[in-house]
């Protein structure tokens, strides 16, 4: 660390301010530094195994290993957040990867190749990396190419594609494969680990992981309150416990705590009001732009706030509470089949549509991202189900998640002023039906 | 006889249940000189143009089309089915192919083709019989058998890098009996075509598939003649025969197995060694790879790729390129340079 704060200063200062401006709670930014502390003590520490997966793979497997779970796209977060991509994305680029390709994945290789630290983007080397590839190809080639290079071992995980008009009987046949891949995976998992798998350790593990989405998910819940507890500024980085686990039960009862807070405040989940309803409140569809939390602000003074994302959703995935050890695997199957974020088209809408009605919505803002093209397909038929069925404005926003160079400031305030419009002509028009 | 088409970003589309089923098989390529208008209405425009093309052809091509299958390959496949199957009135199918090949992957891979063996038997109240299933998987061995031999006269033989792509164009896109035919008329042509011109380098392709013979041309142009490649509209579709003494689905599943693999597929090792083979059989040094644009797993792939074919002394150029059917003078400059850099 001292080492970048001396080569990389401007870096640094940069990145210092950028974390300044995230709305952050001393609690949470503690969390935030807990994490990176104890990845590079982990991976420091000879006797620790570490691993690098990916969004959405099921990480409980690592931990049955004792397994610390390094998350280069935590990571890459993280240098979003600071605002310090820009040169990490560019170094990867003089590395022959296309501007095109996922910019967290060339934030991750451009920041680990320039030596910056975790807290900027860099990952220390893992023992072994995983991946799956429900999310998109990118997570699989990105991981399996960085265990090349560093000389590590790779698992895949090949999800099957739920796709639009697929019924139980599909459903069951691809949660047969995935458990039957949980089987190759530990079989890895013993050979790199020298360790043998406890059924009953994993299943404790589990437990922890479902009590952890279950608070996260009430927590959720509460944001159909009017006002919400908390927005997408917020939740983008609150959800870092449960994405990563890499401290189940600092993360129990960081949430736990937090829920209860809630619950004094609110009292039971409603969405009848018990304070002033935000003037517009919408949906995020897709990741979120890590480098302009000034977006959000700027939203925000405007009265329009974020309340729901399947994004922020998908994290929390474990709230089915299981009991014996095969009905566990095949309910992560299930999980990992129909996350959220990769719902196929018929469900997305039908989600869509309940969010809408549950959250009380009044717009929709879906993310065109430029590096992540799978999470952006069928955008146009979301926005149009969406305009026909519940006749509130949809905007499709075209932007990057961690490039800063695919953002213009300038047409992107222009679009939101435009919608802003649009919500507040329909809720002029709602009012003078009411009168 | 009907027209059943696919679209698949590898070669993963079992074409012979459909042959078996009393379909023609035809690949979906789209059609670059028409653009991509129709399909940017529903997809943006930085995704894949091939896969925007290959809609825009199905957009227009509605009735023509007995139905429309699809196999888990990329990103697009997995992701636009939706797209299709909610603006495009035939009957679809989706095949969920698997990323590995390990026999955990085969007995599910075996599973989805059991599965799409019946769907089709349910949609069109045919009998898909495992006579059918292996006089299918004979002609195509016979179709196959043919282009390897055709594609192999590309190193002796005045043979030019559009000829080829028709050839295998015409392959997976017309009527079996009629390919056949076909490739027998080249068999009798292509032997007496005048020897390998000595203006032209020999490389090996590598990349994102060739769906249109612009890019073949534009390399034909730079004097770049490919006699290998590890396509899948090219040796990836013909370089294995499918094993003809064991049950059919099984046979496909073996098959799979087999072909040269997409940049989709792990462990990606097999892609290299593929390529590492080919060039040592052929005696070549020279490759051109290339990535559509916006084309992933291709583009992850590249550094990679260029790197280790480094380290063997082999020369290698890597191009992102357009889809376009006008003749990319860029591409074509870089290619010029990199054919004077071989001589």
């Amino acid at each position: 660390m001292l080492k970048f704060l001396t080569q990389h200063r401007d870096v640094a200062l940069s990145g210092i301010k950028g974390f300044k401006n995230q709305p952050l709670t001393p609690k949470l930014f503690g969390l935030m530094a807990e994490y990176t502390t104890k990845s590079k003590i982990a991976h420091a520490n000879p006797w620790r195994k570490t691993g690098a997966p990916t969004a959405g793979f099921p990480i409980e497997f690592l931990l049955a290993f004792d397994i610390f779970p390094i998350h280069p796209e935590a990571y890459a977060c993280y240098a979003g957040s600071a605002g310090v991509t820009r040169s990490a994305i560019e170094q990867a680029e003089s590395m022959g990867y296309s501007r095109d390709l996922c910019s967290y994945m060339k934030t991750s290789i451009g920041a680990t190749e320039l030596g910056w630290p975790c807290d900027f983007g860099g990952v220390p080397k893992p023992d072994l990396y995983t991946s799956a590839n429900m999310v998109c190809d990118t997570h699989v080639k990105w991981m399996e190419n960085e265990a090349r290079r560093r000389h590590a071992p790779y698992f895949g995980l090949d999800v099957p594609s739920h796709v639009a008009g697929s019924g139980e009987e599909e459903l069951e046949r691809d949660i047969d494969y995935l458990v039957a891949q949980f089987s190759d995976l530990v079989t890895f998992l013993e050979k790199h680990t020298g360790k043998k798998f406890s059924e009953e350790k994993f299943m404790r593990i589990i437990a922890k992981s479902q009590e952890a989405c279950r608070l996260y998910d009430e927590i959720l819940q509460y944001r159909r309150s009017l006002p919400a507890p908390q927005y997408f500024e917020y939740q983008r980085l609150f959800m870092l416990p449960v994405a990563v686990m890499w401290n189940l039960d600092g993360c129990i009862r960081y949430y736990r705590k937090t829920l209860e807070e809630i619950r004094k405040r609110f009292g039971p989940i409603s969405p009848a009001a018990s304070g002033e309803r935000e003037k517009y409140r919408l949906i995020w569809e897709g990741i979120t732009i890590w480098y302009k939390v000034d977006l959000y602000y700027w939203l925000a003074e405007r009265g329009a706030r974020f309340v729901y994302e399947q994004y922020t959703e998908s994290f929390a995935i474990r709230r089915r509470q299981t009991t014996t050890f095969n009905e566990t695997l095949r309910q992560i199957a299930r999980e990992l089949l129909l996350l959220p974020y990769t719902l196929n088209l018929e469900k997305r809408i039908a989600n869509f549509e309940r969010k809408i009605d549950e959250y009380d919505i009044d717009g929709v803002v879906l993310h065109a991202n430029l590096s992540c093209r799978p999470a952006a397909a069928a955008q146009q038929d979301v926005k149009a189900a969406i305009q026909k069925s519940r006749s509130i404005p949809v905007l499709i926003l075209s932007a990057d998640m961690n490039d800063p160079r695919s953002y213009a400031e300038g047409p992107v305030r222009t679009r939101f002023e435009s919608f802003i419009e649009m919500m507040e002509a329909r809720r002029a028009g709602k009012e003078a039906a009411k009168s | 006889m009907q027209t059943f088409a696919y679209f698949d970003s590898g070669h993963e589309f079992p074409e012979e249940i459909v042959m078996a089923a009393g379909f023609t098989p035809y690949k979906i390529l789209g059609d670059v000189e028409a653009g991509t208008g129709a399909a940017d209405e529903y997809l943006h425009t930085y995704f894949c143009p091939f896969a925007r093309g290959a809609l825009n052809q199905a957009l227009a091509a509605d009735d023509d089309w007995a139905g429309i299958g699809f196999a888990h390959g990329c990103d697009a496949t997995n992701r636009h089915y939706d797209v299709w199957r909610r603006h495009l009135g035939q009957p679809f199918f989706w095949v969920n192919t698997p990323m590995k090949t390990n026999p955990t992957a085969r007995v599910f891979h075996r599973r989805g083709l059991d599965d799409f063996r019946a769907d089709l038997e349910k949609a069109y109240g045919v009998a898909i019989t495992p006579e059918k299933l292996a006089a299918a998987i004979r002609q195509s061995n016979r179709i196959k058998e043919k282009m390897r031999r055709l594609a192999a006269l590309r190193a002796t033989r005045d043979i030019t890098n559009p000829e080829y792509f028709e050839m295998v164009r015409t392959a997976v896109q017309e009527p079996r009996d009629r390919v056949l035919e076909y490739l027998g008329e080249l068999e009798r042509e292509w032997p007496a075509r005048p020897a390998f011109p000595r203006a032209l380098v020999p490389v090996l392709l590598t990349g994102s598939d060739v769906t249109f013979p612009g890019w073949m041309e534009v390399m034909e142009e730079a004097g770049l003649r490919v006699v290998r490649d590890d396509l899948s509209l090219g040796e990836r579709y013909f370089h294995a025969a499918i094993p003809e003494t064991v049950e059919p689905l099984k046979a496909l599943v073996e098959y799979y197995a087999l072909q040269p693999q997409p940049a989709t597929r792990v462990p990606s090792d097999r892609r290299l060694d593929y390529l590492k083979t080919a060039l040592w059989e052929s005696g070549l040094n020279a490759v051109v790879s290339q990535n559509l644009k916006f084309c992933e797993p291709y583009a992850i792939d590249a550094p990679w790729i260029v790197n280790e074919l480094k380290k063997q002394g082999i020369r290698i150029i890597h191009l992102e390129r357009e889809y376009t059917p006008t003749l990319d003078h860029q591409a074509l400059t870089r290619l010029e340079t990199f054919r004077q850099l071989l001589e």
